[in-house]
């Protein structure tokens, strides 16, 4: 990849990167150095700490460890990023962009476009969908009992919140996941399958021998965006449940947010983003590790 | 050509640059403030007056038919104060968003003199903290000079007081709480009306009567959802605990255990999980229970629900659910004490005011929209607009005022009326009486585990050194 | 491989069987948007009307949202596009030392939550003159975005062949010439899903304006959906579905737009080819 002398290179990188460097300082490091340093403070968003806080070094970061709801949250995250990110969005979207292959292409595009709904909806509009789905007298409840399956409606935002935030944000998320396999499978020579059907592999064979090894960069990447993007996932549970009923479903961001802009606890707030920053770092690193892949 | 990627990137950059400034550059005239020293904020730079002062005003807009919009568009308020007062122009700047964000949003904006209004609808219940981070105009010296403060009831001049004692806010309105029911039910159900419950149990007493007779009908609806924000802790919570002799602040200090808190608890876990009295979840926790429950109660599908007065504003004629002939259709009990004996009821009350930035460079000129807003008229229309019960001790020589449905009722009331502590960690502590309570309802937390998680809660938002336990 | 006929059968079942399910969640919006009485309850409306539809698209306000989205979500998307396109060439083709660091730094700044950095973001808007600026907001959420556009980006352009343009070098171009007509006319693909990508999330975004944004008449349509919700927390829901299906279409559009250019789809697959 050498087009040009090292020296000659590196000034011409940083003219490329310029906007960029200067658009991520301004509006995105700065800030985030800022709630850095909040997050050592005892600030507020009103009330005399909203102007005279102080610095009280790691004292929230030690009270996290005897906070309960730190903890149900911390929970909760994990179960939300396990089952909606990684076996949700990543297996489903897999499996369906490997079913999609070799189909008759409009069958392929209207598949596709159904499951691409979801994704380019805004997640208000989505959390909308969803609530009226699950709602006591709603979609789901409407069907499972004309068909005599429940004989009488659940209330599953109440009984299951978690299964069903879960559920709506594979709904919204799969087709990311989809798009980046499709485009990857299609990438697979055709000789490279077409052997190891000559060496007698079955179907499972091929999938773990042949496939995944061969787009194994595309899944770590892939987990690797989708577990850094549900960690952030707020407005659709916000929307959906509020975190609730109680904290059944109270992730760090919706926990992070209660603090900040709901008890006004602004330093304790960023204190929980950077613990989130910190996880998602932890888990994208254990993917690189784990995948043995450099980027 | 490395030249010319140079000059490309440097374009690119100055571009981003000059996008930025051009922002920035017409600011200043953008605002209404006037050009002077940000060093001198107080009366001197009045003296710069331009010849129009425009003062913002901020409220919460509900989006469809807002109350307080129709108030300032049928009474004319802002036709007939720039009628009076040529020179001043009242530019509105509505917040349209849920209870909970307005407050945040408002703090946010009041922070900075860029974004604070000058005028503001504020909750009282923030007015203390808002106080003590310095955004609130001391309002003392105005009021001294006011002759028509000494018409407003004593009880919602302490609602507008910050930690310091001195006054932030000229009040709008005050309400008392009770308990709504509904006559057909309670008739069906077999007991005497009109109902005045004397203690805690023979609301429980009512309740179980109600479920006995028509299992169908939800029998009481306590405000337990935290999306409802400050109702969950006033309008459930406080009548409660209130109601036990016990307090949330009591001698400088948040109380962290008493037997009133624990009570309290348990009536709400009495209510919602052990003797399921309360409406299911499902609606309790809807975020449009508010709706729901008030077409219930009008219906008959759910026979009590402990309430601000103001919610009767949905069943009059005006309201999203008109009842004819309301008052013989939904009763208006007193919330009794625990025990019942003296005080025999209870209330908390509350309610809103008008506030001035202390960023506010008229403040002079802010005061006299207050005071125009806050005169015999207007403050009492203000009140029949918005349903809720005028702060004023004049109000009821205004007709329609002193025909309004549950006047008497609401005024009686008021008899044992408590304020929420003044104070400005208040607002924090409120947010965990909202989730508490929650979990409370719909996780397997009993009521011992909430008083426990209650303790260490607002021992972790307010310091250990500011709590007692009793 | 050919696969069994009964294999592909079931195939075709189970991926219909699939789209169905993901289709089912739409239904209540399809029905309520034609229905004057809707709740959240699935019912087939009695008397179809578009005047829901009507109602949301002649209220002028509600145009002003949406011409709003669509100011802040063509800047948010055209800074991306062009920034990040900008920057992906070196980290893609040439051999820097801390390149790898960089883009994970930028990476895992993505995982913080944007509410956490909102207050900074308000108090430097603010020290600026920045504040209630559709641009502003945009640039702010380009930022934000940045990250996801750079790494896409670099991964397209990991995969258009370096031969190519060292064909082009030596007929004389430079990198700028050799960018604009050798590289990107190969990664429309991922040039439009990078637009996609972004566009759609910052149109739907609702906290940053709603904090960062003063007048009204600035409001984007996310902002504006408060007003389905009535005083005593009635939802109409027959226009508030309306308002979602119409909010929902310029991202329709420019999806199925980018289907013609897209013959392959989204290739984020760079990272196997190293």
């Amino acid at each position: 990849m050498r087009l040009l002398r090292i020296s000659k290179q590196g000034r011409k990188a940083l003219l490329f990167l310029a906007p960029t460097i200067a658009l991520l300082l301004f509006f995105f490091i700065w800030p985030v150095l800022l709630s850095f340093y909040y997050s050592f403070t005892d600030m507020t968003l009103s009330g005399s700490k909203s102007t005279n806080y102080n610095f009280i070094g790691f004292n929230h970061f030690v009270r996290m460890f005897s906070d309960p709801l730190f903890r149900t949250s911390f929970a909760n995250t994990l179960i939300f990023l396990i089952f909606s990110a990684i076996i949700g969005q990543l297996i489903l979207g897999f499996f369906i962009a490997l079913l999609m292959r070799n189909k008759n292409r409009h069958f392929r595009s209207f598949v596709g476009m159904t499951i691409l709904v979801g994704w380019i909806m805004p997640e208000i509009v989505c959390s909308f969908c969803w609530v009226a789905f699950f709602s006591k007298s709603g979609t789901l409840n409407t069907a499972l009992t004309s068909l005599g399956i429940l004989s009488k409606p659940i209330s599953w935002l109440v009984s299951f919140p978690m299964v069903s935030v879960i559920i709506a944000n594979i709904w919204h998320g799969t087709a990311f996941s989809m798009l980046q396999f499709q485009a990857a499978l299609d990438d697979i020579p055709a000789d490279v399958e077409a052997s190891a059907a000559i060496d007698g592999a079955n179907r499972w064979q091929k999938i773990t021998r042949i496939i995944i090894p061969m787009i194994k960069g595309t899944i770590m990447t892939d987990a690797i965006l989708i577990t850094l993007k549900t960690l952030g996932v707020f407005g659709l549970i916000y929307a959906m449940t509020g975190g609730g009923p109680g904290t059944k479903t109270t992730t760090l961001s919706i926990y992070m947010y209660r603090q900040a802009f709901g008890s006004y606890q602004m330093g304790y707030g960023t204190a929980i983003a950077m613990v989130m920053l910190i996880l998602g770092i932890v888990l994208s690193a254990c993917y690189v590790k784990f995948s043995k892949i450099k980027l | 050509m490395k030249k010319k990627a140079k000059v490309i990137a440097l374009f690119l950059v100055l571009a981003m640059t000059l996008s930025l400034v051009g922002c920035s550059s017409n600011n200043p005239t953008a605002g209404t403030q006037s050009p002077s020293s940000s060093t001198n904020n107080d009366t001197s730079n009045q003296t710069e007056k331009p010849e129009e002062i425009v003062l913002k005003f901020t409220y919460k807009q509900a989006a469809s038919n807002d109350l307080l919009e129709k108030w300032l568009e049928e009474k004319k308020v802002i036709e007939r104060f720039e009628a009076e007062n040529p020179g001043i122009k009242i530019e509105l700047t509505p917040i349209s968003s849920s209870e909970g964000d307005y407050a945040t949003l408002l703090a946010l904006k009041l922070s900075s003199e860029t974004t604070a209004p000058d005028i503001f609808m504020e909750d009282t219940y923030m007015t203390a903290t808002d106080a003590a981070a310095g955004y609130l105009a001391c309002l003392d010296d105005y009021v001294a000079n006011w002759d028509e403060w000494s018409h407003y009831l004593d009880g919602t001049k302490e609602a507008v007081k910050g930690t310091d004692g001195k006054i932030y806010g000229i009040p709008i309105s005050t309400d008392s709480r009770g308990i709504f029911y509904n006559y057909k039910v309670f008739r069906d159900a077999g007991i005497p009306t009109p109902w005045q419950p004397t203690n805690w149990e023979e609301i429980l007493d009512a309740a179980r009567k109600i479920k006995a007779h028509d299992p169908s009908i939800e029998p009481f609806y306590m405000i337990v959802g935290k999306q409802n924000g400050e109702g969950v802790s006033m309008q459930t919570f406080e009548m409660l605990l209130y109601g036990t002799g016990d307090q949330l602040y009591e001698n400088g200090k948040w109380v962290v255990k008493s037997k009133g808190l624990s009570d309290t608890f348990k009536f709400i876990e009495q209510v919602y999980k052990t003797e399921k009295l309360g409406v299911s979840l499902d609606v309790a926790l809807a975020s449009d229970v508010g709706a729901q429950v008030n077409k219930g109660l009008a219906d008959g599908t759910i026979g009590m629900y402990l309430a601000v007065a103001t919610t009767a504003g949905n069943w009059t004629s005006t309201g999203s659910y008109p009842v004819e002939n309301l008052e013989q259709v939904i009763g208006f009990a007193a919330m009794p004490t625990q025990y019942g004996g003296d005080p025999a009821t209870i209330t908390m009350c509350g309610g809103w005011s008008w506030a001035i930035s202390s960023h506010c460079k008229y403040k002079d000129e802010a005061f006299k929209f207050l005071a125009f807003c806050g005169n015999k008229e207007n403050a009492t229309w203000r009140s029949l607009y918005d349903g809720r019960m005028s702060p004023r001790d004049d109000s009821t020589d205004i007709e329609e005022y002193a025909m309004r449905p549950y006047i008497k009722e609401m005024t009686a009331y008021m008899a044992n009326a408590y304020v929420r502590p003044k104070h400005e960690s208040y607002a924090m502590v409120s947010t965990q009486i909202q989730t508490i309570v929650e979990e409370l309802v719909s996780t397997d937390m009993t009521a011992e585990q909430a008083a426990e998680e209650y303790k260490s809660r607002v021992i972790s938002v307010v310091g250990n050194e500011n709590t007692l336990t009793k | 491989m050919k696969e069994k006929k009964s294999v592909v059968i079931l195939q075709y079942i189970i991926l219909a069987i699939i789209a169905l399910l993901f289709l089912i969640p739409l239904l209540w919006l399809a029905f309520a948007s034609v229905d004057l009485n809707a709740s959240p309850l699935l019912s087939l409306p009695k008397n179809p009307t578009i005047e829901n539809y009507v109602s949301v698209i002649t209220n002028p306000d509600n145009l002003r949202g949406f011409l709003n989205s669509f100011i802040i979500a063509i800047i948010t998307s055209a800074v991306v596009v062009v920034f990040s396109f900008l920057a992906a060439y070196p980290l893609s083709r040439y051999d820097l030392k801390g390149k790898r660091y960089f883009l994970y730094i930028i990476i895992f700044m993505t995982s913080l939550p944007i509410n956490a950095i909102l207050v900074p973001v308000f108090k430097l808007f603010i020290s600026f003159g920045l504040h209630d600026k559709l641009v502003s907001i945009a640039f702010f959420m380009a930022a934000t975005n940045m990250p996801y556009g750079i790494w896409m980006m670099k991964n397209f352009m990991d995969s258009v062949p370096v031969s190519l343009e060292e064909a082009a070098r030596v007929d004389g171009a430079n990198s700028l010439v050799a960018m604009r007509h050798i590289i990107m006319p190969l990664m429309i693909p991922g040039i439009l899903t990078v637009s996609i990508y972004v566009f759609t999330g910052a149109w739907g975004n609702f906290f940053v304006p709603f904090i960062l944004l003063q007048t009204a008449s600035n409001f984007p349509s996310s902002v504006r959906i408060y007003q389905f919700f009535d005083n005593s927390g009635l939802i109409e829901y027959g226009r508030l579905a309306a308002y979602s299906v119409v909010y929902m279409i310029p991202s329709v559009i420019l999806y199925s737009f980018s289907q013609r250019f897209m013959s392959k789809g989204f290739a984020l697959s760079g990272a196997d080819k190293g």
